[in-house]
Order: structure tokens, then C-alpha cells, then sequence
């Protein structure tokens, strides 16, 4: 019987170096194996689901700009989820400056659907996440996402933010203890 | 206060779905980056290693070998006139040695043509006829043909046939043709564990002809070449190449005891009359008086030992059964060579000679607006397509898309569609389509669950190619599913599996069917035909073959069960 089993690792590698020499195929398979994590990261931090795409879709063309430079020491998924959050820090500081975020922190991301087989949905949980998340300071939604969903330390997420491992920490426990009791007073109504 | 692990519980439930829209739109972009970057990509270093086994003496060798499989079953490939006949076999002369096994079909526990290749010389036995051995001459274009068991030895006479100046098609490496088409790609398969040996895959195509070749990735050497054209698919395996060989076992000379024949093969195009006679022969003087079981290539493979003996039992003359057998020829040719539009149909399995009503074969020919069918009385008529017969099986699904969304879920989730064929033989054929949408990541195994635990899996296949499964406990199968190809947007998966007829509760209006999916599904339907000799009818309107009793969505959560419906058939009349 044929075998399709590999480490996730090694099928990584695999992914990169043929997107080195440019597979398309192996490109494709990239973003079909993460774009949903990648996607809700993005939307997690930045609340609208179109920006969040617009996130995902620089990822992945500048994944391809840098491939050929690109060693995967870790995951590719850490990789790419790094990347994400770099590049939405980038959109959210740029609408920041032309004052076009923030203006009420209570919105929820952007939800829309489509016809059921071409779905572009955004399940209760992540719209509950999402409106709970929008309500924190981006630097803690960045930290508490990195952390929790992308499972990155927090020595990582400090080296990739340029903060002190401390400052990530109490970012994380002052994001977290706001989202608690922003989801217990959600569960109290 | 809610604690940590439900902050996570909640992230890891969130769930974003992309639309196809937004997947194209980012793939297109990426892709057009990666050209413009990597203007070298098809011929990168993948490229490279896909020439190198290219060059290599053994693709040839074993492309040539598949062509000249058919050889003795009068078979050839068609290229552009011009090209000779030598040219075809210069990769066979150019070689050393060789062993290969090829296998025509899907069904790798099929026949087996194994051949031993020295110089211009092969050495051919079939799995399911051990005691006929052929040595085919290349250089000299002759056949030797062995029949232990009756001290046979047969020249065939394969020189002759060029010697009617542009008219024989000759045959030219396959790949080389390939790679000299405008339209030829080559797609990397990358590195996969195939049969407990590490191997490097490429699929060519261009629109005619499609070839995976999978290599040592050290040697850079193929051990396994897949070829699809049109309706047939080759599959070479177990290639060795300059494999120590006794020069005596090629020699052209008949050995001490054998009673000497000779004749010519020819290998001339055949048209729709000879495939019709050759019908009428297989019916009349080989079946019983029944249509065979199939008219591919493959399928006559597999039965071409009991053709042999039952020709030998019908009292022929030499000259009579050597005529019988170039009408064979010629009718399998022109399934070898279908120059149709689109694929052939056959539906004549079991079906009598001379019965006018059914049809058994049909096709468009080349510029045609119309369908030749021919019936069960062997007559032909034209038929607009739709008007065509009811119950010709769905084609299985080979677009591609752009894959299936992966998530943390375990599970695979779909849509299926199932067709339900009642035959004559208290079986029913079922063509399950699952079409995946949602599986978890990286997860190659899937497991299915057959609504009837005494049904039985016959085949599964993910674009055409066979995918390996392995029956679990009743009812339960695991498939080792072709992650690549899933990935890639072949996400429609056809499992073909068989039920008794006995095994469905009656009921006063014919039967109640259990409703269940192989794998959670959002959607299912359920459609049933009935052969025309089943000897049932649909209660409600005779005159129709098939039916859809159910077609439903699962509300909520994805599904297997959708309970039960009737099917409201009667005995004929």
C-alpha cells in the first residue's frame, strides 16, 4: 500500500524548496494548508474581513519574493503566522496615523457570506472572538493571538516584536484578564 | 472567571472559510510573482532532474516498450507520418537491458506483461498465460510466439506492414513526442513513499497525453512510469535497468520439437465495422451469445486466455483461426486507437445478441454534431445527444479547483452523490461521489463507512487513478487518499462498491434504502437506474430507467445519515 505520511516538518521543507524552484502547485498547497490560520489571525486583529485578506494576500507574495532567500529552521506555519502579524501591525499603524481605526472599538469584524459553496464565513466563535478582541489595545491582541493561537513562546513573540520578554508577558496577562471579563459580562447578559 | 484553556478552546473553534474567489485571486497573484521572479520556474532545478531522467536510456527503452506492448495484440501507436518504424524502436536498440512489468488498466492486480529487454530484442510473457512466450525481434521486425503446452512456434510478420508507403502510422518515443509539444508542462509530484521505496515524481501532460514518472531520486533513474491516453492507461512498473541476462533466452530460432507457422500481422487502421464484427465474434462464438464483459483494451487482456482456448475448442482450420484472430485484432485496434470526440461507452455487459432495444456502444465521431450507437442487434444508428441512452454512468469529476479547506478537525466533510444500478444479476452497482470540502490537515487517511455493512468496495479513484484502500471491519474501509492530487483541486472522490439486491428490506412498493453517506456530508443525493434486463420497472412511470428518490441538505452539522426512502419498482411484465 503507498504511504503519504511525513513529519509536518518535513513536508514543509518540501513545500519550500519546491516553491524554490518554482512549483506553482507547491505554492498552492502552502496557502491551502494555512490560509485559514493566517486568515484568522488577521481578522482576529484587525476586525474586517476584507483587510484580513488583503493581509493573507501580501503574506503569500512576499513569501514568494523572499522564498528563494527563505532557510525554515522552525515551522512554516510560525513563519507565516509571524509574517501575518508583522503585516497587520503594518495596516493597523498605517490606518492609525490616517485616523481611520479605532473610531469605535466595540465593532466586530466584517462578516459577510456568500453563497454556501463558495463560503467566505466567519463562524459565531470567531465573531464572538473577534468583537471581544476588538475591544483590547492591538498590542495585546497581537501577543494573546501569537501566543494562544500561532502557540509561539513569548521569548519568540518578543524577539519578533522587538519588546522585552517581560513587556510581551504583561501584555499578554493585562489582554487576557480584559477579555475574561469582557467574555464573563457576554456570558452574564 | 473564565480560565485560559477556553480562551484557547474558543480561538481553536473559530473558523474562517475563504471564497474561491479570494483563493484564486491571491494564488493568481502569488503565481504571477513567482514568474516574474522565477521567469526559469518550469525549468528550474526540477526541470533539471526531470531532463536528466529524461536522457536517460531507460524511459525511452520503457516508453518504447509500453508502445510496443501492443505489438502482438496488432496494436500501434499514431503519430505525424514521416517518422520510421526504426526510429520507434532506437531506444529499444540503444539499450542494453531491461526488465519491466506493465500493466494496462487501472486494476494493478490485473494481467501482468512482464519484459525482458537485450538490445533489440524483448522477451514478453503474460501473467495469465505463462506458457506462451514472445520474442520479439525489432531489428529484423519479428515476432516469435511459444506455446509450451502445444509445441506451437508462430512468426509474425511485422517488417511487412510498412511496406505500404504512408500509410502505416509509425510509432515514435512517446516522450520525446511529449516534450516536443508546444503545450507540454511538467508538474513536480515531489518526494512520496510509494510501495516502501522513496520516490520523485513528475507528471507530464499536454492535451493528448498524460505521464507521471516516478525516479530514484539518487539515481535519477524511473522505476515507474503511469501513462493515460484518452480512454487507456499503461502503467510500467518495476524497472531495471542492465539487468545480467542469458543471450540464449532472446533467440529468434524455434526450438527442437516445436511445429513451425508463420503469418503477418497487420496492423492497418480499423473502422466501426470491424469493431462491430468483432462484437458479433465475441457474442456469438465466445460469449454464449452474450455481449463480453467490456471492450477495453484491458478488459480483453484479461480475457484473452479463455479467448485463446475457446477459439481452439471451436474446431477451426489454421486458416480459419488465424482469420478469427485478425478480426479480433482489428476490432480491439479501434478501441486502441479511438479517434472519436470524447470517450467511448460501452453498456453491452450481459446483454444478448439481437436484442434491438438496447443499446450497448456508442460515440461521436470525429466533427460529428451526432452520436454513433450501436444497439444489441449490431445495427448503428445516429442519435443526437440528447437523445442518448439514459443510463450512461456519470464521468467522474477531474477539474480541478483549488483544493479543500484543511482545519483542526479530524474528520473529512463533503458533498456525495450516489448512483444506484440495479442489474440483472440481484446486484446493484453503486457509484458513490464524494466531493470533499473540509479535511484536516496534512491527514492522508480517510475512512468511510458504507451504509450497508455486507456491501463490498470494488474500487477507488481520485481523478482517474486508483487510490489503495484496505477494508477495516464490515462495512469500513480505510483509503489512503493522494494528498498531492487533493491538494492540487482533484477533490472528487469515486468509490465504486456493490450491494445484493437481497440485502435491501422489501416493502409492498419495492424496497426501503438506507440513507447514509461514506463520510460526513452537507449534502446527498441518491439516484437509481435499472438496467433493461434487471427485470424490474419503476412502478410510477415504466418507461423511465432512472430515478432520484432523495436529494437533501444536512441541517446544522454535517451528516451521514438522511434516514430511509422507498424505491417504488415492480417486476416487468
Amino acid at each position: 500500500m503507498q504511504k503519504f505520511f511525513w513529519p509536518a516538518n518535513m513536508e514543509d521543507k518540501l513545500l519550500v524548496l519546491r516553491c524554490k524552484r518554482g512549483s506553482k502547485v507547491a505554492l498552492t498547497q502552502v496557502y491551502q494548508k494555512y490560509k485559514r490560520d493566517l486568515l484568522l489571525l488577521a481578522v482576529a486583529l484587525l476586525k474586517d474581513v476584507s483587510i484580513a485578506e488583503d493581509v493573507v494576500h501580501d503574506v503569500f507574495v512576499r513569501f514568494v519574493e523572499d522564498v528563494h532567500n527563505f532557510r525554515l529552521t522552525g515551522s512554516l506555519k510560525g513563519y507565516l503566522l509571524t509574517c501575518t502579524a508583522n503585516c497587520a501591525r503594518n495596516r493597523n499603524r498605517a490606518a492609525f496615523i490616517a485616523g481611520s481605526v479605532e473610531a469605535n472599538p466595540k465593532d466586530s469584524a466584517c462578516f459577510r457570506s456568500d453563497e454556501p459553496a463558495e463560503v467566505v464565513i466567519c463562524n459565531e466563535q470567531l465573531q464572538r472572538l473577534s468583537a471581544a478582541m476588538a475591544q483590547l489595545p492591538y498590542e495585546q491582541r497581537e501577543v494573546i493571538m501569537l501566543h494562544l493561537h500561532a502557540a509561539m513562546t513569548f521569548d519568540t513573540i518578543a524577539k519578533s516584536q522587538e519588546i522585552s520578554v517581560n513587556t510581551a508577558k504583561s501584555r499578554y496577562r493585562y489582554g487576557l484578564d480584559k477579555l475574561r471579563l469582557i467574555l464573563n459580562h457576554e456570558a452574564e447578559k | 472567571m473564565i480560565p485560559e484553556e477556553k480562551l484557547k478552546t474558543l480561538i481553536n473553534q473559530s473558523q474562517v472559510l475563504t471564497s474561491s474567489q479570494t483563493d484564486e485571486r491571491i494564488i493568481a497573484d502569488a503565481v504571477d510573482r513567482m514568474e516574474e521572479l522565477i521567469p526559469q520556474c518550469s525549468s528550474g532545478a526540477g526541470r533539471n532532474l526531470w531532463r536528466i531522467i529524461m536522457k536517460s536510456p531507460i524511459v525511452k527503452l520503457a516508453a518504447a516498450a509500453v508502445i510496443i506492448i501492443a505489438a502482438a495484440l496488432g496494436i500501434h501507436y499514431i503519430v505525424s507520418p514521416g517518422i520510421t518504424f526504426a526510429d520507434v524502436v532506437q531506444p529499444i536498440l540503444d539499450a542494453k537491458t531491461a526488465v519491466l512489468d506493465i500493466i494496462v488498466g487501472q486494476d494493478e492486480n490485473g494481467p501482468v506483461i512482464h519484459d525482458m529487454v537485450m538490445g533489440s530484442r524483448i522477451r514478453r510473457t503474460m501473467s495469465n498465460a505463462p506458457d506462451v512466450v514472445s520474442i520479439i525481434d525489432l531489428e529484423t521486425g519479428r515476432i516469435l510466439v511459444l506455446t509450451a503446452s502445444s509445441r506451437d512456434a508462430v512468426y509474425i510478420d511485422l517488417k511487412s506492414l510498412p511496406s505500404i508507403p504512408n500509410y502505416l502510422d509509425t510509432i515514435k518515443n512517446l516522450i520525446t513526442k511529449l516534450q516536443e509539444s508546444p503545450d507540454f508542462s511538467v508538474e513536480e509530484l515531489g518526494e512520496q513513499d510509494i510501495a516502501g521505496q522513496k520516490l520523485i515524481g513528475f507528471h507530464a501532460t499536454n492535451p493528448k497525453l498524460d505521464v507521471t514518472i516516478w525516479a530514484d531520486p539518487r539515481t535519477a533513474l524511473p522505476v515507474r512510469i503511469e501513462q493515460i491516453e484518452g480512454q487507456l492507461k499503461v502503467i510500467c512498473r518495476n524497472v531495471h535497468f542492465d539487468v545480467p541476462m542469458d543471450q540464449s533466452l532472446f533467440s529468434m530460432e524455434v526450438p527442437e520439437g516445436y511445429k513451425l507457422q508463420q503469418t503477418a500481422l497487420d496492423l492497418m487502421g480499423s473502422t466501426e465495422q470491424d469493431f462491430i464484427e468483432g462484437l458479433r465474434i465475441r457474442a456469438q462464438a465466445l460469449g454464449d451469445g452474450t455481449f463480453p464483459e467490456g471492450v477495453a483494451v484491458e478488459d480483453y487482456l484479461k480475457e484473452a486466455p479463455a479467448i485463446g482456448k475457446k477459439i481452439g475448442e471451436l474446431g477451426l482450420s489454421e486458416k480459419e483461426q488465424s482469420e478469427l484472430g485478425m478480426k479480433l485484432a482489428k476490432h480491439l485496434l479501434f478501441i486502441r486507437f479511438f479517434k472519436g470526440e470524447g470517450k467511448w461507452h460501452y453498456q453491452g455487459r450481459g446483454v444478448k445478441l439481437g436484442y434491438a432495444n438496447m443499446p450497448i456502444f456508442w460515440y461521436r465521431p470525429k466533427d460529428s454534431q451526432t452520436y454513433r450507437v450501436i444497439y444489441g442487434d449490431l445495427r448503428v444508428e445516429d442519435v443526437v445527444p440528447e437523445n442518448l441512452p439514459e443510463l450512461a454512468l456519470p464521468e467522474e469529476k477531474t477539474d480541478k479547483g483549488v483544493g479543500y479547506q484543511q482545519w483542526s478537525k479530524s474528520e473529512f466533510v463533503g458533498n456525495q452523490e450516489d448512483l444506484w444500478r440495479i442489474t440483472a444479476s440481484g446486484q446493484i452497482e453503486i457509484l458513490s461521489d464524494v466531493t470533499i470540502r473540509k479535511g484536516p490537515q496534512g491527514i492522508a487517511t480517510m475512512s468511510i463507512t458504507l451504509p450497508y455493512s455486507s456491501g463490498t468496495v470494488q474500487s477507488v479513484t481520485v481523478a482517474n487513478g486508483p487510490v489503495p484502500f484496505a477494508q477495516k471491519d464490515g462495512g469500513q474501509y480505510q483509503l489512503q487518499l493522494p494528498l498531492e492530487k487533493l491538494l492540487a483541486g482533484h477533490t472528487n472522490i469515486r468509490c465504486r462498491w456493490t450491494l445484493s439486491l437481497d440485502q435491501l428490506e422489501k416493502a409492498d412498493y419495492g424496497y426501503q434504502v438506507t440513507l447514509q453517506s461514506l463520510i460526513p456530508v452537507v449534502s446527498y443525493k441518491l439516484t437509481v437506474a435499472l438496467t433493461p434486463d434487471c427485470g424490474l420497472e419503476f412502478s410510477k412511470d415504466p418507461s423511465r430507467k432512472q430515478w432520484v428518490p432523495f436529494t437533501g441538505n444536512s441541517l446544522g452539522s454535517p451528516g451521514t445519515r438522511f434516514g430511509s426512502c422507498g424505491i417504488e419498482v415492480r417486476k416487468c411484465n
